[in-house]
């Protein structure tokens, strides 16, 4: 009983994954970049 | 008695994955590669720090086990809204802009930089061969000159690293990387602003005169 519990414990080492809790995802980036800036107010000339 | 020891310590070291401390993340020491020229001794004020309004401010990421299971937490050396303003007044410099820390004595064109640092967070991303590390940045600059401008513009980088182990050292590579994108974008867009206003930053008295405005093409 005790070894199959390690085999598994190791499968699950090995093979194991993770996704993303707070990163975003590569593709996301350029989404989230403004193209160009927000002008609310120009200079006085 | 000893199968029951390595028992625990086999599923100890499988869930840890063999790291338990905290990852202290730091900005890189130095800037761009090849600066951004484009600068033309023209003044802009950068307000150091910028403001920090990250959702989280007690960690700046976390450290992964083998298995993706959240192990420790990555802490900030410093602080990064006045390490992101700090390294942008350097990079402002090295692409030839007259960088001030205040509004004394500067000019009424000069442009006034301020920022808001949204988020920074380090996040190894676990795969079945190999790991990355990923590092988001996300700040947004403020413009503004005694002119009447007022603009703004948020900006977002990643930075990745893989490995197939995920020490310190790998963390502080990525945050680099996403470090420099950032740095490049800003200094970019801060020139295209002064491209589309070309009187900020000189002395009226002297005119407008823009030489050698350019910015590398795929930078």
């Amino acid at each position: 009983m005790s070894r199959w519990v390690v085999v598994v414990a190791l499968l699950i080492g090995v093979l194991g994954c993770s996704t993303r809790s707070v990163v975003v995802k590569p593709e996301e980036v350029p989404k989230l970049n403004d193209l160009q800036w927000t002008i609310t107010s120009e200079p006085r000339r | 008695m000893p199968e029951r020891a390595a028992l625990i310590a086999v599923l100890v070291l499988t869930c840890t994955g063999c790291a338990l401390v905290k990852v202290s993340v730091k900005p890189p020491e130095s800037g761009l590669e090849t600066p951004i020229p484009g600068g033309n001794q023209r003044q802009i004020i950068v307000t150091i720090p910028f403001q920090d309004s990250r959702s989280s401010m007690f960690r700046c990421g976390v450290q992964k086990g083998g298995f993706g299971n959240e192990i420790a937490d990555a802490v900030c050396q410093g602080s990064p809204a006045d390490w992101i303003a700090t390294l942008l007044a350097r990079e402002l410099e090295a692409s030839g802009f007259t960088v001030l820390r205040s509004e004394e004595g500067a000019r009424d064109t000069a442009l006034k930089i301020e920022g808001v640092v949204l988020k920074i967070f380090v996040e190894p991303v676990v795969g079945f061969w190999s790991t990355t590390v990923e590092s988001d940045l996300n700040v947004k600059l403020v413009a503004a000159s005694k002119t009447g401008l007022r603009g703004e513009r948020t900006f977002f980088s990643k930075g990745e690293r893989t490995s197939i182990i995920w020490p310190q050292g790998i963390f502080n590579d990525s945050v680099g990387r996403a470090t420099h994108d950032l740095l490049s974008k800003m200094v970019q867009a801060i020139l295209e602003l002064m491209k589309r206003y070309p009187e900020l930053g000189f002395d009226r008295r002297d005119g407008v005169t823009v030489v050698g405005w350019g910015v590398e093409a795929g930078r």
